[in-house]
Parts: structure tokens; sequence; C-alpha cells
């Protein structure tokens, strides 16, 4: 194959954004045009309404188009940068005004999941690897297998009921503590209270972020541990391993190009794992009352807001498959075999 | 100055696997002079690598050093603490391993790896190290360019070079090669043989570890033969090809094709014992065509005919 760099990897990447997001449209539009109802009958609800104002309710909303028209009016307003308005309760509001508030949210919230998770994962892992074998390493991967395993309301629940409600000393919802004002300039929370100095709220708003990002990374981490152990037992068994060790090269040395070598494929796995993420983002957000991405789409399915729901999950993947494209390009500069 | 550099007294190495014990080195004593060139010659799973991997203390669990002494330079080997350890390993003893693609760190260039040496073992700082490494790497015969190379980027004869150049870095008195040619085509073979025996020529000792016995006779001063964990034959590598007196030397010469003579190549029938439970008396007696009573119960010992030494009950002296 013809060397032509990075750079021409990185436009093909980014050319097939183009009909992964096609495909998940289509798939969310069909979805939401099965369910039962629309938006203004889950809004107007039991209530007795005059057919005519039903139809002239529904033509306000677009919905008395076709369904293909309605496929491709929406699609081509999203190619322009706007994701429509909500059609119920309240109608009328630009999708996009939600998205930027509820979006910095979720990216906050999964920022500090992934690192829980990369962090957890990365020592268990090590440390199971570097004991292998022996009671911690079983231990490990034992915890391992239940993280993977746990499902995110329960875990929520528990670490709610044992610092929330039994120690105190975590609130156990939300995103700060309403009676603090915090001037938003990125809506993450953390970042805003730094760059405005303002302590009560860079406390507050961590508090309120350490058991949802928890219980993210903890179901997260199972799959770190088990990766970045098998991989550090596999490259400590390598030749070169024993080659520095002839060199006389000092033991915590040797452990660090170890962890450089097997952290490799757990690139990878971050890359992928960023979408798991922001999928059980919606489960923790729901849990511990998170006002991100995850909570507004779950709001807007009962009102069966057809644009804010495509709008908020299209906004998702693009997020996604650029951070995964992202990810990749990391993969590549590390590791210098890599040629594209 | 001392008559030996390193001395290897009645090693034991045993490997603790879950069918058994394996009694890879078995009593095994081997000394080398200073500025000599010995090759350890045996087939695989004689014990030979375990051997050379004891002085460099790279044994580990399930294999352990059970018993035996390993005086390098006036100092116990198996005594010394890690740390002290480690300014000999590297420094007073170098290491060429046997697959050359898989011995360098995939993520980091040449010319740190190398570096590394320097910094670790002289503390020079970053810069100083890398001219030191270049140097090296020329002494080797790779062009400087490469410095900033990935190993992925070179061929495997240029990756043992390398390798070769981080061991002889710091000028050890012993160099270790553990079959440092198996992995090559017999052309870059030679080129890393002469390399190696230039090395040698600048006083360094060096022991040879290889299934090749012709290699061996090539270019060693000595020659130590093992078989299932001893050592059956030592002595000057002219006598040991012209006048082996062990029947596994003798064997193994006879499955050497001869490119010039009407000779026919004769292998030796059999496999090597299990060393789990090795047999009775001289191990090698199931395979030998000579074996007698004696070698079915008694262990021979290494008796020694002036510099040539052989454990054979049947060995006869000219």
């Amino acid at each position: 194959m013809a060397k032509k760099g990075l750079g021409y990897y990185i436009v093909v990447r980014a050319l097939m954004i183009i009909p992964t997001i096609l495909i998940l449209y289509t798939i969310v539009f069909v979805l939401l045009r099965i369910l039962p109802g629309n938006p203004i009958l889950a809004v107007v609800g039991t209530r007795n309404i005059p057919p005519e104002q039903l139809r002239h309710l529904e033509h306000l909303a677009g919905l008395d188009k076709p369904l293909i028209a309605q496929y491709f009016d929406y699609l081509w307003n999203v190619l322009h940068g706007n994701f429509g308005v909500t059609l119920a309760s309240p109608m009328g509001v630009p999708v996009m005004d939600y998205i930027a508030t509820r979006f910095p949210a979720t990216l906050e919230l999964a920022i500090w999941g992934f690192t829980f998770s990369v962090i957890i994962g990365l020592v268990t892992g090590m440390i199971a690897a570097l004991k292998r074998g022996g009671k911690i390493d079983t231990t490990m991967r034992i915890y391992s297998i239940v993280a993977y395993t746990l499902f995110i309301p329960w875990l929520g629940m528990i670490l709610q009921y044992v610092f929330g409600v039994v120690l105190g000393v975590l609130p156990t919802g939300g995103r700060i503590d309403p009676r603090i004002n915090l001037q938003t300039i990125t809506g993450l929370y953390v970042l805003d209270s730094i760059l405005t100095g303002n302590l009560p709220a860079l406390i507050s708003s961590i508090k309120h972020l350490i058991l949802p990002s928890l219980t993210l990374g903890i179901v997260l981490s199972g799959a770190y541990t088990r990766l970045v152990r098998n991989n550090m037992v596999d490259v400590l068994s390598m030749d070169f391993i024993r080659s520095y060790k002839a060199r006389g090269i000092p033991g915590y040395k040797i452990t660090w190009y170890a962890l450089k070598n097997a952290f490799i494929p757990v690139i990878t796995l971050m890359g992928l794992q960023f979408a798991i993420l922001l999928g059980g983002a919606i489960l923790t957000e729901t849990t511990f009352s998170w006002p991100g991405m995850g909570t507004f789409i779950v709001d807007r399915i009962e009102y069966r807001d057809y644009n804010s729901i495509q709008g908020a999950i299209i906004f998702f993947a693009f997020f996604v498959a650029v951070i995964s494209l992202v990810v990749d390009v990391i993969y590549a500069l590390l590791d210098p075999r890599i040629k594209y | 100055m001392p008559r030996y550099l390193l001395e290897i007294k009645d090693l034991v190495v045993k490997y603790y696997a879950l069918s058994g014990i394996v009694r890879a080195v078995d009593h095994v004593s081997l000394a080398v002079k200073p500025g000599e060139w010995i090759s350890v010659v045996g087939e695989s799973g004689c014990g030979k690598s375990t051997m050379a991997y004891s002085i460099a203390r790279l044994i580990s669990p399930p294999g352990k050093i059970v018993d035996g002494k390993i005086v390098f330079d006036g100092r116990d080997l198996l005594r010394t603490s890690p740390k002290e350890f480690r300014k000999i390993l590297g420094r007073e003893i170098g290491v060429v391993f046997q697959d050359p693609m898989t011995s360098l760190d995939p993520l980091r260039r040449i010319g740190d790896q190398i570096a590394e040496v320097y910094m670790t073992h002289l503390g020079m700082k970053k810069k100083e190290a890398i001219e030191k490494a270049i140097e090296v790497l020329e002494r080797v015969g790779i062009p400087r360019d490469k410095i900033s190379a990935y190993p992925h980027q070179m061929s495997g004869g240029q990756r043992q070079r390398v390798a070769i150049a981080i061991a002889v870095a710091l000028r050890p008195k012993l160099l270790i090669a553990d079959e440092p040619t198996t992995a090559l085509d017999v052309i870059v073979q030679d080129t890393i043989m002469d390399l190696l025996q230039s090395f040698k020529k600048e006083g360094t000792s060096i022991l040879f570890i290889t299934h090749d016995l012709a290699l061996a006779a090539e270019r060693s001063d000595r020659i130590a033969v093992m078989y299932a964990g001893k050592l059956v034959e030592e002595g000057p590598a002219e006598k040991i090809v012209e006048n082996p007196l062990h029947p596994y030397t003798q064997g193994l010469l006879k499955s050497v094709p001869d490119l010039w003579g009407p000779k026919k190549i004769e292998s030796i029938p059999g496999y090597p014992p299990d060393l789990r439970s090795p047999p009775p008396g001289c191990r090698f007696h199931p395979r030998c065509r000579y074996a007698g009573e004696s070698c079915r119960r008694e262990e021979p010992v290494l008796r020694c005919f002036g510099e040539h030494c052989v454990a054979c009950h049947r060995a006869w002296v000219k």
C-alpha cells in the first residue's frame, strides 16, 4: 500500500462519520414513527380536543407531511446546523438550546467517569499482573468480572445509600448546590468554578460529581482491569523485558516500559468504551437526577418529541465518532509501528 | 591477574513444574579465563541457556538456583545484593539473546535504548549518552543516522548488532551470547560472529551458547559440551573436534555435514531423556553404542587428561 500519511487517514476516517450518522438517524427516525402516538397526542393526552384543532397543531409541528418529507426536511436542517425545535411541552424551543446546557453536564460526568475507570482499571490490572498467580491476582480478576456485570442503577443506589444516607457526606443527586450561584462559561462546572475562582462552587460541584462518576467508573473499569492485566502479563514475559533486566535497568523503569507496551491495546478499548460510557451515562444520569443528555432523551421520549430525540442522538453520535477518531490518531502517534 | 574471570562451581538449577521437578542444570562446573572465547554446545533442553542465565541471575520462578557458586572477578554473584548485582550486570557482564526480533523494546528508539545503559550505569546526561550511543553503534557497523530508528525499521541482523552494541557499550569483561546467530541467515551469521570476535580481540571474554558444534569450533578457544543437564566433555576446541572423547560429542561431530569429504551424516539415535526422571548411571547410556554395565549403574565423574576433561566410563586415552 502506498504511504499516504496520517493526514489522508484522518480525512478518510472523518468522511466515514457521514454514513455512520445517516444510518443511525434513519434507525432512530423509523423507531420513533413506529412508537404509538405523536408529540401532539402525548401532550393532549386524554383531554377532548376538537379534531380540527388537533390537525392544526399537527400542521404546526409539520406532522401532516408525508414521512419521507419529514425525514428529508429534518436531515436538510441538520446539515445546516439546525436541530429543529421542540415539538412538545414546551413547543418551539430550539433543540440546540437544550443540548447546549445538557451536553456539558453529560460530558463532565463522562470525563470523570472515564478518568475513574481508567485509573481503577490500570492500577488493579497492573497489580494483578505483577502479583500474577497469587491471591491478589485472583481478587482482581474477580473484581473485573463483578464490576463488568454490575447494573449501574443498582450500584448507584448502593453508593447513594452508603455515602448519602448512612454517612451523609455526599449529595445523592444534581450537579451543584442550587443555592450557589455559578457563572457558566464552558458548562463544565468544575472548570467554570476554577475559571471564575469560585471556591464554594468548586467544592460543591466536585462533591456532586463523585458518586455518579464513581458508579460509572467502577462499572467501566472491569474491562480495563482484565485487559491491562492480560497485556501486562504478556509483555512481562516478552524477551525485551529480560533484555532490560540483563542491562541492569532498575525494576521500576522496566515496569514503566512494560506498562507503556501493555497500554497500546488499552487505547483501542478507550475509544470503544467512550461510546459505552455515554450510554452508561444515561443510566447514571437517571439514577442521580443528573441534568444531562441522558435524562433529556428519556424525558423527551415520554413526549414523543421527535426533533429533540433525533437531534440529541445525532449530536451524541457525532461526538462519539469524533472521539473515536481522535483515539485512533493518538494510537497511531503512540505506536511507531503503525503506518497508514 | 586472577586465573579465572568466571568460575561456576557445582551449579544446580531446578524448574519446579507442575508435572515434576526438572533438573535443568545438575552439578555443572565451568571456568572462563580472561579474554577467552568458550562455547557451550548441546541440544535444546540440555541446560546450556539455563546455565548462562544463572550467571545473569535471570532465572525466574518456577526456576530456581538450588546450589552452587558463581564467582565473577572475585565476587560471589549468587550472594551479592540485588542493588549491587544490577551494577555488575550490564556493565561488567553483557548479555546478547537469541531472537533479535523481540529483544528490543518496540516502542523506543534504539538510540534511547543504547543511551539508557550509559545513563543508568555511568550517570551520564542524555546528550552525552546519545553521543556515546552513536559511537558504539558505528563500532558495530550501523550508520549513525539509524540512531533515531525504531527496532521495526531494521533488519534482523541490524537489530542483533544493536543488541550487541548495548551489551558491549560499557566494555564488559564478560559477554554472554545465547545463540545470537540462530535466528539469522548464514551470511549475516558470519558477520555477527566476526563482530563478536573483534570484541574478543579487545579483551572481552565470550561465553557463547550454541547448538551448532561446527560454528563453535570455528571461533572458540575452548568448547564445553552439555547433555541432559550435565557437562560431559570440555577442552580446547581443536582437541574436541579432532579427538572427541565422549560418545555424545562424537555423535554431534558425525551429524555435521562435510562439504568437501565423502563423510556420511550420522544422527544420534533416540531422544534426550526427560529431565524430571533422568536414567540412572550415565544419562547418555540409552543412546550410547558403547554402553556397558557400569554405565547403567554408576554416574561418571568428569576426569581430566591435561586440559581435556570428559565424563565417561568408556572414554579411552590414546
